[in-house]
């Protein structure tokens, strides 16, 4: 199962906040978290922040003027 | 840390990682850093509340006193309570510190600083914080800290003036290279120079300030700072290394080698402190339901840290280490006699515990210091 968080248009640290609420809140139901961004400081302050948690499996891939970063799920944090 | 405390530590701080020079790596090394604050009076307090509420992960506070009502006008951490309490400084300092985030380390060293003790204080830490009140310190850290190679910040208030240089051995100008010598008949000015709480503020943010753009991996200016809470200006002045410094240039260490004097007048007031040549643990405990230990001494006040007794016209304020102030005079001679005659006294009335039974106010590992 995939959990999308569309926060485009959304200034930093709200994408930050959102993704690290949804990343301690994580269910069993889902194995990948997509996030839909397109301010690219917010891409790399999420980047930092998940390899601060220690989240390393990151895909970041660059859509016209939108960001979408995968995290895959390994553990339950 | 755990993952899950890592994200409560983001969101945290969502605010200062957006902060230009900041971002979720200066967050991390802030976390990861390691401060010493010598002295956790107005100043030293100030800066470790600022240090603390940015995310600095540890911060072992050191200070030898109690709070006192004097200090609350100038003070952010302590209040009336500690002063009833007879708090020391160290532990009040520690246990307001670890309420405000529950994220960081705190660790009280109840404890003198002198030459057999400030090695071993500083050598595990990233950077020193001067929250003395004392120019006799100040030259301490400063050959402590450059025979080990630790940056330190040199914070002084009076008045409404200020002054913070952040100094870091071998690269900028040490205290030596400005003033050689500890200036004549300065002493400990804590008492006799007064100090305005907005002059603490001020100059407490402006060596915060340094101490955590250092840690984050910012370069520091060697400078001079000068703040006037008055006129409401700082003014920085460039400082240059002297290659004939006693301490950075030739590492003649003088302060850190010098003798430690067991009986000294402290802080330019009418007052002596002694600390004794041998480890004792005078039971304190015992002492709080009694109203007299003979019909020399009296007890005024007492608490698990500190009791205060009275002897003529003399306020002895006696530390669980053996360690006390006499005030009322400013004789080293006639204080050595009174506290001679009170440690005997203790002696006889066995409120002096043995060696073995010894047990520190220093919550840390640090109980040897």
């Amino acid at each position: 199962m995939i959990k999308i968080l569309d926060l485009r248009d959304k200034d930093c640290p709200e994408p930050l906040i959102k993704v690290v609420r949804e990343l301690r809140n994580i269910s069993k139901n889902y194995d990948q978290l997509k996030i839909y961004t397109n301010i690219p400081t917010c891409v790399s302050m999420i980047k930092e922040a998940l390899e601060l948690i220690g989240i390393s499996d990151i895909e970041i891939v660059n859509i016209g003027d939108d960001y979408e970063i995968t995290i895959k799920i390994k553990d339950r944090y | 840390m755990l993952k899950q405390k890592y994200a409560d530590v983001i969101e945290m701080f969502s605010r200062q990682i957006l902060v230009r020079d900041v971002g979720v790596k200066g967050l991390k090394r802030l976390l990861e850093s390691r401060v010493v604050i010598l002295g956790c009076g107005a100043t030293g307090s100030t800066i470790a509340e600022l240090l603390v509420r940015a995310g600095v992960g540890f911060i072992r506070i050191v200070d030898r006193d109690i709070v006192e009502l004097s200090n609350l006008p100038r003070t952010h951490l302590f209040t009336n309570r500690d002063v009833e309490e007879l708090r020391p400084k160290a532990l009040a300092c520690a246990d307001h510190l670890r309420e405000y985030l529950g994220i960081n380390k705190i660790e009280p060293v109840v404890s003198n600083i002198d030459s057999s003790n400030i090695e071993r204080l500083i050598k595990d830490v990233d950077l020193i914080i001067d929250g003395s009140d004392n120019y006799e310190l100040r030259y301490l850290i400063n050959d402590a800290a450059i025979k080990h190679g630790k940056p330190w910040i040199y914070v002084g208030v009076e008045g409404w003036f200020g002054s913070v240089m952040f100094i870091k051995p071998y690269e900028t100008a040490c205290l030596r290279c400005i003033i050689p010598q500890p200036p004549p008949d300065v002493g400990d000015a804590c008492d006799i120079i007064g100090v305005m709480n907005v002059t603490v503020s001020m100059t407490a943010s402006v060596a915060a300030s340094i101490a955590l753009r250092y840690l984050m991996g910012v370069k520091i200016d060697p400078e001079y700072i000068f703040v006037d809470a008055r006129d409401l200006t700082i003014h920085k002045f460039k400082i240059v290394r002297n290659p004939n410094c006693p301490a950075c240039g030739f590492r003649r260490f003088e302060f850190l080698n010098k003798d430690e004097e067991h009986v000294k007048r402290i802080c330019g007031s009418n007052s002596v402190q002694i600390i004794p040549r041998e480890r004792m643990v005078i039971s304190l405990n015992k002492m709080i339901s009694s109203k007299y230990i003979n019909e020399e001494f009296k007890i005024l006040r007492s608490s698990d840290y500190v009791a205060i007794i009275k002897h003529k016209d003399h306020d002895i304020i006696i530390f669980v280490d053996g360690r006390a102030i006499i005030t009322g005079l400013s004789d080293e001679k006639t204080a050595e006699n009174i506290y001679k005659k009170l440690i005997e006294t203790l002696y006889f009335t066995g409120l002096i515990e043995t060696k073995d039974q010894r047990r520190s106010l220093d919550t840390s590992d640090h109980s040897d210091i």
